[in-house]
């Protein structure tokens, strides 16, 4: 697995523990899927189970004439907040690349003067703006996936007239 | 030629640093560069460098130092460039793709002679191993003007005298050497040329060949340039016991 990522390596610091920042940020991307999908699942279900009743004899479930599922982005609430965080902490990661030039050397001299111009910045941000983009990415496959389940699970004329209400449509 | 023309440096808070520093060093050339704490030696190999904002003009060979010839430039500093976390196997496979004249045969050489591991991370090593090895990449880089900054510091004398005779064993003709240092008289007979800084300016410029036929030694050169005053430091201790 390792050497299939080795040519990675080439976007984080030299000596840097790429791999442990790598699976750490796969790790986070994952966990923060789990969350959204379970908080989505969670919130999603329970809009749906509003938009019935039971009825009083038979106590079979029956749509509210008229209900409707709230709007998308209040289904989902802070489903994508674990996604947030890890992006921020993988936005600020550069930071910590850069500062680890000057750990017990000063490294960052002799990568200033390379020749090749953006080796530099290439191993301070290109790692962290690779991870960076996988999560995003995760969350926006994510993001249409919840959606299209919200558009097909929902019950028939039960969809808002503006779905996106909360987002300024 | 690497040749700087009214250099000067303010750091931010206004102490200047460097002021209206004009210097040639030919190819060849090994120049000490000698001066207080606090001189500009640093400051400006930094300059020379890239490393630092500066006025004036620096260039080599007439043209300025960028990306196209900065790898004629190489830097040992007691700072260390090098990366801890590396061993120096890493080191020459990350100089190697970077500096295209690399002198993979003298890395060797050098790693060989000061009897370094090889597979060890640099953080690992002692002091003086850690020194020498900033030395070496800087002598193996492949480049014309070597720079080096007290690089010698914390080694004991016999790593140093080594030091001096395998860098005139090794240096090709064309390779130039701008070491600074407070070991006067350990280098005056390695260079050629002694350059004095005093408050970020060039107070003194002279070949030790000048020095030699004056019948002046190194240190005796640089005291009067300094204007040292030998009796400093009775009068000193005079004053503090309030001797009559």
């Amino acid at each position: 697995m390792r050497s299939k990522l080795e040519p990675l390596a080439r976007l984080f610091p030299m000596g840097w523990p790429w791999s442990n920042e790598v699976m750490g940020a796969a790790c986070a991307a994952a966990l923060s899927a789990l969350t959204a999908f379970a908080l989505f699942v969670y919130r999603f279900g329970s809009a749906v189970d509003d938009l019935y009743t039971y009825a009083p004899v038979s106590w079979e479930r029956e749509l509210i004439p008229g209900a409707m599922v709230p709007p998308y982005p209040q289904v989902l609430g802070g489903a994508f907040l674990f996604f947030a965080a890890t992006a921020l902490a993988l936005a600020l990661l550069p930071i910590a690349h850069f500062l680890f030039h000057r750990q017990g050397a000063r490294s960052d001299y002799l990568m200033r003067r390379l020749p090749q111009r953006w080796e530099f910045a290439r191993r301070c941000l290109g790692g962290s703006a690779l991870l960076l983009a996988g999560t995003v990415l995760t969350a926006a496959v994510l993001f249409g996936l919840f959606f299209i389940c919200y558009l097909t699970f929902t019950p028939a004329g039960c969809l808002p007239p503006d779905v996106w209400a909360t987002t300024g449509g | 030629m690497l040749e700087l023309k009214d250099v000067k440096k303010t750091y931010l808070g206004g102490s200047t640093a460097l002021d209206g520093i004009d210097l040639t060093i030919g190819p060849g050339e090994i120049v000490g560069l000698f001066g207080e704490n606090g001189a500009g030696k640093t400051t400006l190999m930094k300059c020379v460098l890239g490393l630092l904002r500066y006025q004036g003009t620096i260039t080599l060979d007439g043209a300025p130092v960028t990306t196209r010839n900065i790898a004629r430039l190489s830097f040992a500093t007691c700072e260390h460039s090098y990366f801890p976390a590396l061993t120096a196997k890493a080191h020459r496979a990350f100089y190697q793709e970077h500096f295209p004249n690399f002198r993979a045969k003298r890395f060797e050489a050098l790693m060989d002679f000061f009897q370094l591991p090889m597979g060890k991370a640099i953080r690992g090593f002692s002091t003086g191993q850690k020194n020498q090895f900033e030395v070496i990449l800087a002598l193996s880089q492949g480049a014309d003007y070597i720079l080096m900054d007290e690089p010698f510091a914390g080694n004991d004398i016999f790593n140093r005298e080594d030091f001096y005779k395998v860098l005139l064993g090794i240096l090709e003709p064309e390779e130039s050497i701008l070491l600074s240092t407070h070991l006067l008289e350990e280098v005056q007979h390695f260079i050629g040329r002694a350059v004095l800084l005093h408050q970020g300016k060039v107070a003194g410029d002279v070949t030790t060949l000048e020095l030699e036929e004056q019948g002046r030694g190194l240190m005796d050169f640089v005291k009067e340039t300094y204007r040292y005053q030998a009796d400093r430091v009775s009068r000193a201790l005079d004053h503090l016991t309030d001797r009559e």
